[in-house]
């Protein structure tokens, strides 16, 4: 063999087997950012940061759930049951407000923008991660730019999951997607031995760098918001056990999330397409305070999901710029006199 | 840009191809080197464009400084003073973009101040294009016998060669104006293109297949010293010991074999280091290019080994101090150079007082020493790796540490990922058994095996290796989202 017949088969070997997995992949297309799967396969969802950039820009739906893990726990069948449409769970675990903007970047980019945005919204989300910090999302996959893809065909990663829908599809065992992600509630005393370990905290964390994070985040909703007027977003303090507000006292954060929980619905209110609820009622007091009702401290059970999604149907707790304080006060009222000490022991 | 990037595989490299050939092609050879020197610039633009004001302007300025100093007219005190102002731009340019911070950090420790970090991005590969081009300008100074004073376009293209121009090797001008100047290089030859695609192919797998997948067992272990324990800190520390060379020899091989598919001969910076049987000897072998600068611009100069043992093991701590700092801004890069000093001068003492390296060498003594300069090798990258010298600490304590261990099968996990993932769903067992295999893999190569400099030294093409080369080159353009940057970008 001689350098010429040496580069020639070289390079056709590689070039094949770089055309065959492209094929492949734009057939079955793992990550839907071509298609919706073709010859009547029905969708694999397994990965929420690299799949629902596609699903947000080629699924048919009316409305959208968005936010983080705090989301993760609704089904959408409750939404369509509720609001009517077809709705989609686009939450993603641990995703920061910056990656909630790369999703509504993709929905406004839609020939037909959703009718309901749903988000959780609350202190945590806004202040776990800054304007300024990297997405975590697979930025590539959330844009339209063809060039970049290189990065979604040739990936052993997707590949895996193309085979994997291939099997699941063959097999009839793809999961129902709206049961997806559910977690089920674990019981207090299983939520109290897993629970967050609390850091050692001498000095309270400073409002004013909370409230500028949290400016930052909010500013990037706000965008999109005021980009997208004909949809309604409705965004819903996450009612986090009483656990977790012990959590948040001790690590001297309270007065970061009054701050904050101020500033949300200060800056969000004036937005003549956006609702904001926040449940400080007995019942939902009484939710908070059973951890029988959570995953672990922070996470509430598919049935409470439940529960939300009809108080949102029928604007129990939607706060107006008049009343947004007394029930924010009300909350951190309840929270601030809570008994821990009969909880933790 | 990277060389393990799409970008650079599927476009940048194929283009810069066609466009170098299709200019010398035509005849057009000052075309092709301005073509090659905007192409580079694109490359190291590429990654952010705010670094190529800097690299230009130390281009034009270093360039202009040693056609003075060439100039048969400029008088003895004007060549002393332009060569004070090219020291203190190289070397005032380096300090400032990559140790300010750090100097400043430990004036304001050492004496209570506060005075202000200036938090500046290091522009890439600054450390080898400003050793690169300090060499030019002291030669120019020293009007040394192989000094040239090139073209403009010449110049810059040595400097900015794009497959050397952000890792090294730190090469001379008089290894490379020549190649580019030589005409019989310029015409497109499968034999040499054949060899550099065999070597670009090893060095990739190098860096995406083995570096990368020990750096994933490294991050996490790192990531968890304090509960690591005696077996895995010793795993640990040995993956980062093939990562770090699996990831810097797989950069210069794939330099060597783009620089081979162009005709252009890029001098070898790694000689199989870790076969070395003394710290003399390893330091002959890792980063060739780096050690030879040092040798030629500090050590001789101090002095080297003409003024006695005593100045002699002197020089050789202010070598290694050197080479410390030129490492990184962190106390960890100086103390792992300082230790590799003393290593060093234990060495030559040893062989002072024996002669065992250099007059009555045997394989015992060989084999002996082979197995403390490993050891010791392995040490010493625990430092280097470590963000401090309190975690480096912490990292050796775990060796003497038998409670608390994390389980190592969790350790190895992160490993299996990407093709690696793939493998494994074919191999039983494969979470011990792909790490285990991977582990023996390294040590066999780098102890036992050729480097890629001896085969493509002897290359032939045949079948297998041509088949090597697309699987190998298939496997790394499938697991480049998502990996590492190369290790050796901020020295």
């Amino acid at each position: 063999m001689n350098g010429k017949k040496f580069i020639i088969s070289a390079l056709s070997v590689l070039l094949a087997g770089l055309l065959s997995v492209a094929g492949l992949q734009i057939t079955v297309d793992p990550l839907f950012q071509y298609h919706t799967p073709w010859f009547g396969m029905q969708p694999v969802l397994t990965d929420e940061r690299y799949q629902y950039a596609g699903v947000a820009k080629n699924f048919e739906f009316d409305n959208v759930i968005i936010g983080n893990s705090f989301c993760e726990n609704f089904k959408a069948s409750d939404f369509d049951a509720a609001f009517g449409g077809k709705t989609v769970k686009l939450a993603i675990l641990g995703s920061t407000v910056k990656d909630w903007g790369l999703l509504l970047d993709v929905l406004n980019r839609r020939a037909e923008e959703p009718k309901y945005v749903f988000s959780n919204i609350d202190p945590f989300s806004l202040l776990l991660g800054a304007p300024e910090d990297p997405y975590t999302l697979p930025e590539y996959l959330y844009d339209n730019n063809l060039f970049n893809d290189t990065g979604y065909f040739y990936n052993f990663g997707t590949l895996s999951i193309a085979i994997d829908s291939i099997r699941q599809n063959i097999e009839g065992t793809v999961p129902d997607t709206d049961t997806l992600f559910l977690l089920q509630a674990r019981g207090k005393e299983a939520v109290l031995s897993t629970r967050d370990s609390i850091d050692a905290v001498e000095e309270a964390p400073s409002v004013e760098d909370a409230v500028s994070r949290a400016t930052g985040n909010l500013d990037i909703l706000l965008h999109y918001i005021d980009m997208m007027p004909d949809t309604e977003f409705r965004f819903f303090f996450t009612p986090v056990s009483v656990l977790y507000w012990y959590k948040v006292r001790e690590e001297k954060n309270t007065d970061c999330w009054y701050a904050v929980s101020h500033l949300i619905c200060e800056k969000l209110l004036r937005h003549p397409n956006v609702r904001v609820y926040l449940w400080s009622d007995e019942e939902m007091l009484g939710v908070i305070s059973d951890l029988d009702n959570y995953v672990d401290e922070a996470h509430c059970s598919p049935e409470i999901c439940e529960r939300m999604v009809l108080r949102m149907r029928g604007d129990e707790g939607l706060l107006s710029p008049e009343t947004y304080r007394e029930k924010i006060d009300e909350l951190f009222s309840y929270t601030a006199g809570y008994g821990y000490a009969s909880l933790i022991g | 840009m990277l060389f393990n990037s799409y970008v650079f595989v599927l476009f940048f490299f194929p283009i810069v191809l066609i466009g170098y050939f299709g200019f010398n092609h035509f005849g057009r050879f000052t075309a092709a080197k301005i073509f090659l020197i905007l192409a580079s610039l694109f490359f190291y633009g590429y990654f952010n464009w705010r670094y190529l004001p800097i690299i230009v302007l130390s281009v034009a300025l270093n360039y202009t400084f040693s056609r003075i100093m060439l100039n048969e007219r400029t008088g003895g005190g004007a060549r002393k003073l332009i060569f004070a102002a090219a020291l203190a731009l190289n070397i005032g340019s380096l300090f400032f973009f990559k140790y300010y911070d750090f100097f400043v950090e430990n004036v304001n420790a050492v004496f209570k101040t506060d005075w202000p970090l200036l938090h500046i991005l290091l522009p890439l590969g600054i450390s080898f294009f400003t050793f690169q081009q300090l060499s030019y300008v002291i030669d120019s100074y020293r009007r040394d016998e192989k000094i040239v004073a090139y073209r403009f376009f010449d110049y810059a293209l040595f400097v900015t060669y794009f497959p050397q121009l952000i890792a090294g090797p730190i090469v001379t001008h008089d290894e490379m104006v020549p190649q580019f100047a030589d005409v019989g290089k310029k015409k497109f030859n499968p034999e040499s293109f054949s060899a550099g695609l065999y070597a670009f192919a090893l060095g990739m797998g190098k860096k995406v297949i083995v570096a990368d997948t020990f750096g994933l067992l490294v991050n996490t272990g790192f990531g968890k010293i304090s509960v690591l324990g005696p077996i895995n800190a010793f795993m640990v520390m040995l993956a980062y010991t093939f990562q770090i060379y699996f990831d810097f020899s797989g950069y210069c091989d794939m330099a060597t074999g783009i620089g081979k598919m162009m005709n252009i001969d890029i001098t070898m910076n790694f000689n199989s280091p870790y076969k070395a049987v003394n710290i003399s000897d390893f330091w002959k072998r890792w980063h060739i290019t780096l050690t030879r600068f040092f040798t030629k611009y500090v050590y001789i100069p101090l002095g080297g080994n003409r003024r006695g043992a005593a100045r002699t093991y002197v020089n050789i701590m202010i070598v290694f101090l050197v080479s410390g700092i030129w490492h990184g801004a962190n106390w960890t890069f100086i103390v792992w150079g300082l230790l590799h000093g003393l290593a060093l001068v234990l060495t030559r003492m040893i062989d002072n007082a024996t002669g065992i390296y250099s007059k009555r060498k045997s394989k015992t003594v060989s084999a002996v020493s082979w197995i403390f300069t490993f050891a010791f090798v392995n040490l010493a990258w625990v430092i280097f790796r470590a963000d401090s010298l309190t975690q480096a600490w912490q990292f050796y304590r775990q060796f003497f540490d038998f409670s608390n261990h994390m389980s190592g099968t969790r350790l190895l996990q992160p490993m299996i990922t990407g093709g690696w993932e793939f493998v494994g769903k074919i191999i039983p067992a494969s979470d011990i058994i792909l790490p285990a295999a991977l582990f023996v893999f390294a040590f066999t190569a780098g102890v036992f095996m050729k480097n890629t400099n001896e085969r493509i030294a002897v290359f032939k093409p045949d079948v297998k290796k041509s088949v090597f080369t697309a699987a190998t080159l298939f496997w790394c353009i499938m697991s480049l989202t998502g990996v590492a940057t190369f290790l050796y970008w901020n020295f």
